[in-house]
C-alpha cells in the first residue's frame, strides 16, 4: 500500500508524511478534503510527521506550508526529499537546528 | 439552535445567574452562595486587591465585561468592601453599560460571614427565579463569538486538531460571526504572516505592537523566544521552523482576514476573525476570552487537559489518538482521523461544526459535565508589602 502525505494548502512546496516513508517507496499526498493531490518516490527515508518536498527548490527559495512562507531553503532540494533543519532555515530567526 | 435573548440584542447560550466575586478574600462567600442556589455559578477571582496600574486596570475591565458576556442573565457582586476592585464603583460601571439584572453586596458590609451568605442567597435567589424567565429564541453562527486556544500540544496539534478547528473557525467567520485568536505567545514568529492577513493598516500595526511588545518583555527578563522555538522535542516531532510551529498553532483560526486587535479581556467591535491578546497559560487566556464575551470555546490538545470555565462550555478536540482513548471523559472530538487516515480535515470540520451547534443547543461538553470551573484573570502587576527594606 502507497505511504501517505497530507497537503495542508494548494500552495505548499512540502507535505507531511503521515506514515513513516523509506527511500523508494511511493508517496500518495492528499489534500484537507481528501483527494490525491500527486504521486510521488520518495527519495529518502521520511519519519513520521516530518515533511516530503513536492517540488523542487533552490538554496535560498522560499518553503510554503499552510499557504504561507515556514523558512527557506540552504541547499538545493529536489522532489521527493526530506525537508528539515538539515536544508530549511527559519527567515525570522535564521536558525534550523 | 435556540439562546437566550439579553437587553444589548446577545444571544446567551447558556442562561447563568454569576455570583462574581470582586477579590480573593471573597471568594468563599461567594462559593458558599452559589452552591445554595441551584442555578446560580460561582466566579471565583485569583486577585482583585494588591494590583496597580494595568494590572488594576486589566481586572476592572475584566470583572465588568463578564456581567455583559451573553451567557451570563443577572449577575451578584460579592465583594470584601476594601479591595482595589472597588465593588460598589463595578456595580456602577456594569449598569452603565446593561440593562442585565445586577446586585451588589459586601462581606464588611453585612457583617460577617453568615449574615454575607444568607443575604447573598436571598439575592441570588431573586435573581435565578427571573432567570426562568429569560426569553428563548432562535440563534444560529452569525450570533456566536467563538473562542479558539490550545494546550498541551504535540505533533498531531497542527496536522490535524488545530486545522479542523481551522474548518469550524472559517464556517462561523463565513456565516457573520466572531472568532477569537489569541495566546500572544504563540504568535511569536507569525507576526508578518498575520500582519499580510490585517484588514488594515492599523491592525497590521496593533498585531506587530503586542507581538513585538511581548517579546521585549521576554528580552528584559533573560528570555529568548526565537532561539529556544522549536524545542529540540518539536524538531524530533516533525518541525523544522518557528514559523511553522507557529502556523500550525494559528491554524485553528482559520483563514480569514484579521479584523481587530483587542486587549486582554476586552469585548471585540468588530465581527470576523479577531486576535486578543492573551497569555500562553490556558486558564488566563480562556478567561479573558470570557471575559470578551466569548460563549463557547474549542479548545485542542495533543497530550489531554481537564480544564473548562465557569461561564462557557469549553469543547476539547485532539488529534491523537492515544490521548482520545485514554483520555476519553475528558476529550469531546477525536480528530485523529485526519492523521490515521480514517477521515479528512474538511470532513471532520464539518463533524465539530455539528457539535459546535449541539453544545449551542444545550449539550454538555466534558468540562461541563464535570463542573469544571477552572477561572483566572491575567494580573500584570503586583504590589508586595511596603513594609519590607
Amino acid at each position: 500500500m502507497d505511504k501517505r502525505a497530507l497537503r495542508m494548502a494548494a500552495s505548499d512546496d512540502v507535505a507531511t508524511v503521515i506514515d513513516a516513508v523509506s527511500a523508494g517507496e511511493k508517496v500518495c499526498v492528499r489534500t484537507k478534503s481528501g483527494e490525491v493531490a500527486c504521486m510521488l518516490t520518495a527519495r529518502e527515508d521520511i519519519p513520521r510527521f516530518h515533511k516530503i518536498c513536492l517540488i523542487e527548490r533552490d538554496a535560498g527559495d522560499t518553503v510554503t506550508k499552510y499557504g504561507q512562507i515556514i523558512g527557506r531553503v540552504t541547499s538545493p532540494v529536489g522532489r521527493g526529499s526530506y525537508v528539515h533543519i538539515h536544508n530549511i532555515e527559519s527567515i525570522k530567526t535564521g536558525v534550523g537546528a | 439552535m435556540r439562546g437566550y435573548r439579553r437587553p444589548d440584542g446577545s444571544i446567551g447560550i447558556r442562561n447563568h445567574v454569576m455570583v462574581l466575586s470582586t477579590c480573593g478574600c471573597a471568594n468563599m462567600v461567594a462559593r458558599r452562595i452559589a452552591d445554595a442556589v441551584p442555578g446560580a455559578v460561582a466566579v471565583e477571582n485569583s486577585k482583585g486587591c494588591g494590583q496597580v496600574g494595568s494590572g488594576i486596570e486589566i481586572m476592572r475591565r475584566c470583572l465588568a465585561n463578564l456581567a455583559l458576556n451573553p451567557n451570563v442573565f443577572g449577575t451578584l457582586i460579592v465583594g470584601l468592601g476594601c479591595e482595589s476592585t472597588k465593588p460598589y464603583e463595578l456595580a456602577e460601571a456594569v449598569r452603565s453599560r446593561s440593562d442585565k439584572p445586577l446586585e451588589v453586596m459586601t462581606f464588611q458590609d453585612c457583617g460577617g460571614s453568615a449574615a454575607a451568605i444568607e443575604h447573598g442567597v436571598e439575592l441570588a435567589r431573586g435573581l435565578t427565579e427571573r432567570a426562568a424567565g429569560a426569553e428563548r429564541c432562535e440563534m444560529g453562527l452569525a450570533d456566536l463569538v467563538l473562542g479558539t486556544n490550545c494546550g498541551g500540544s504535540d505533533a498531531t496539534s497542527g496536522l490535524a486538531a488545530n486545522p479542523v478547528a481551522g474548518v469550524v473557525s472559517d464556517a462561523v467567520v463565513a456565516a457573520g460571526g466572531t472568532v477569537m485568536l489569541g495566546e500572544t505567545t504563540e504568535l511569536i514568529g507569525t507576526e508578518d504572516l498575520l500582519a499580510a492577513r490585517a484588514a488594515t493598516p492599523d491592525v497590521a500595526d496593533d498585531i506587530y505592537r503586542i507581538v513585538c511588545g511581548l517579546e521585549r518583555s521576554f528580552a528584559e527578563a533573560g528570555v529568548d523566544v526565537r532561539g529556544a522555538n522549536p524545542s529540540p522535542g518539536n524538531m524530533a516531532g516533525g518541525l523544522s521552523t518557528l514559523e511553522e510551529k507557529a502556523l500550525g498553532g494559528i491554524s485553528k483560526g482559520g483563514t480569514s482576514p484579521i479584523m481587530e486587535v483587542v486587549p486582554y479581556g476586552a469585548r471585540p467591535g468588530r465581527r470576523g476573525l479577531v486576535i486578543m491578546d492573551t497569555p500562553g497559560y490556558d486558564i488566563e487566556s480562556v478567561s479573558g476570552m470570557t471575559a470578551g464575551g466569548a460563549q463557547v470555546l474549542i479548545f485542542t490538545t495533543g497530550r489531554g487537559t481537564p480544564i473548562g470555565n465557569p461561564l462557557i462550555p469549553v469543547i476539547k478536540v485532539t488529534g491523537n489518538v492515544e490521548c482520545a482513548a485514554r483520555m476519553a471523559d475528558n476529550i469531546d472530538f477525536d480528530a485523529s482521523g485526519a492523521v490515521e487516515g480514517a477521515s479528512t480535515i474538511d470532513e471532520l470540520g464539518s463533524s465539530l461544526l455539528e457539535l459546535l451547534e449541539r453544545v449551542c443547543d444545550g449539550e454538555q461538553p466534558a468540562a461541563e459535565r464535570f463542573g469544571f470551573n477552572d477561572f483566572s484573570i491575567f494580573h500584570n502587576q503586583e504590589v508586595w508589602c511596603t513594609c519590607l527594606p
